[in-house]
C-alpha cells in the first residue's frame, strides 16, 4: 500500500495518519497551527481540570507543561528558545513555526505586555511564521470577562489597528488579527485564557 | 543511540495506556532491525506487522507504531517524502514539500514545469537508522 499525500488529505480530520502528517508539517501551514492550537486547548483542558494540585506553580512551570502535552501529541515544542528573545513556546516543523507567549494575569496591561512581545519581537510574521498565542495563566474568577477585558485592552491600546473575532464559546478563546509591520501580512493570533481560579466552598 | 533494552522499555511505556496491541511496534521494530532494507512504505510496514497475524493490525495501528519508533528518543524510522512520475524520482525535503503546500504547485527542474497535481505523486515513505538502535 503506497499513500500519497493527496490520500491523506482526504482521509477525516480526526484519522491517525492525518493527524500525523499534519503535525509533522506536510499538509500546510493553516492545517500544522489548527493542530497545534488544538493541542493546546487539550492541555488546558487538563491543567483546569487538576487547577487545585497546579494553581500554586509559576508561569514556566505551567507553560512546560503544555510543552510536554504538545510533545505527547508528537508536535516539536521547546521552551524558551531564542527568536529575538524567550519565546515561551515555540513549535516547529520545517519552515513553519507557531509562537506562543504565556502571562500570569496581572491584567490587562500586562497582558498587553505579552502581546507586543509576542507581535513585535518573536514573530517574523512571515509566510509560515505568522500565527501564534497568548496564554494568560489567571487565579481571577470569570476567565471570559479576563479574556474580554484584555482583548479590550489591546484593541484599545495596541498602535496597529486590531480586527477582533468573535469570542469562541466552545473554547473561551478570541481571536485577533492586525497587519503585521515588519511583513505587511495579516498576524492572527488566538488568546487562551487559562483559569487557574481555585476556591472551594465546601 | 540507545540499546534495544531501552527501545523495548520505550515501546512499552507508549502503550501503556493507548489501549492498542503493542506487539504490533515489536514486530515491527524487530524486522527493520533485521533487514538492510533502506526505505518502507506504510504497505511495508502494515505487511511486517501482519505476519503470522492474518491482517489483524490496521493502517492505524501502524501509524500508532510509527509514531513511537519515529519519536526523537528513539529515531529508528524517519518520515520521508517521494515524487514518482513516470521518469522522475525525487526524494523531497520537508521544507521542499512546504513550499509546494503553500504554492499549490512542485517546481523540480528534473520535471521540467510546475506540477500542479504533485500531491497525486508524493508518497509518503520512511526511512530506516539502524545505527539509533545498538544491538
Amino acid at each position: 500500500m503506497n499513500i500519497t499525500i493527496e490520500d491523506i488529505e482526504n482521509l477525516p480530520d480526526d484519522h491517525p495518519v492525518r493527524v500525523a502528517l499534519v503535525g509533522a508539517g506536510g499538509l500546510g501551514y493553516e492545517a500544522f497551527c489548527d493542530r497545534v492550537e488544538d493541542s493546546i486547548l487539550s492541555a488546558i483542558e487538563h491543567v483546569e481540570k487538576g487547577k487545585g494540585m497546579y494553581s500554586k506553580l509559576g508561569e514556566d512551570a505551567i507553560s512546560c507543561m503544555i510543552i510536554f502535552a504538545l510533545g505527547k501529541d508528537g508536535l516539536n515544542a521547546d521552551h524558551d528558545a531564542f527568536r529575538n528573545g524567550h519565546c515561551d513556546i515555540l513549535v516547529k516543523k520545517g519552515r513553519f513555526e507557531w509562537y506562543g507567549e504565556a502571562k500570569l494575569d496581572n491584567g490587562p496591561k500586562y497582558v498587553l505586555g505579552g502581546f507586543r512581545q509576542l507581535t513585535d519581537r518573536y514573530a517574523p510574521a512571515g509566510p509560515t511564521t505568522n500565527r501564534g498565542g497568548l496564554l494568560v495563566y489567571t487565579k481571577q474568577p470569570n476567565k471570559l470577562a479576563r479574556l474580554n477585558g484584555w482583548l479590550k485592552e489591546i484593541q484599545n491600546e495596541f498602535e496597529s489597528p486590531i480586527t477582533l473575532l468573535p469570542v469562541c464559546m466552545n473554547t473561551l478563546t478570541g481571536r485577533t488579527t492586525h497587519t503585521h509591520p515588519a511583513s505587511g501580512l495579516e498576524f492572527r493570533v488566538r488568546h487562551f485564557p487559562v483559569s487557574m481560579y481555585h476556591r472551594p466552598t465546601d | 543511540m540507545i540499546t534495544l533494552g531501552q527501545l523495548h522499555n520505550y515501546i512499552d511505556r507508549a502503550y501503556l495506556h493507548g489501549g492498542r496491541d503493542v506487539g504490533c511496534c515489536k514486530k515491527i521494530a524487530a524486522d527493520l532491525l533485521a533487514s538492510d532494507r533502506e526505505v518502507y512504505t506504510y504497505g511495508d510496514l502494515l505487511q511486517s506487522a501482519n505476519i503470522d497475524s492474518a491482517g489483524y493490525y490496521k493502517i492505524e495501528d501502524i501509524q500508532y507504531a510509527v509514531n513511537v519508533l519515529k519519536a526523537d528518543h528513539v529515531g529508528l524510522l524517519h518520515e520521508t517524502y517521494r515524487y514518482i512520475d513516470d521518469d522522475v524520482i525525487y526524494d523531497l525535503s520537508l521544507e521542499e514539500l512546504q513550499v509546494a503546500m503553500e504554492d499549490g504547485c512542485l517546481d523540480l527542474e528534473l520535471r521540467g514545469y510546475p506540477d500542479r497535481d504533485f500531491k497525486s505523486k508524493v508518497y509518503v515513505m520512511f526511512s530506516a537508522d539502524r545505527a539509533a538502535v545498538s544491538l
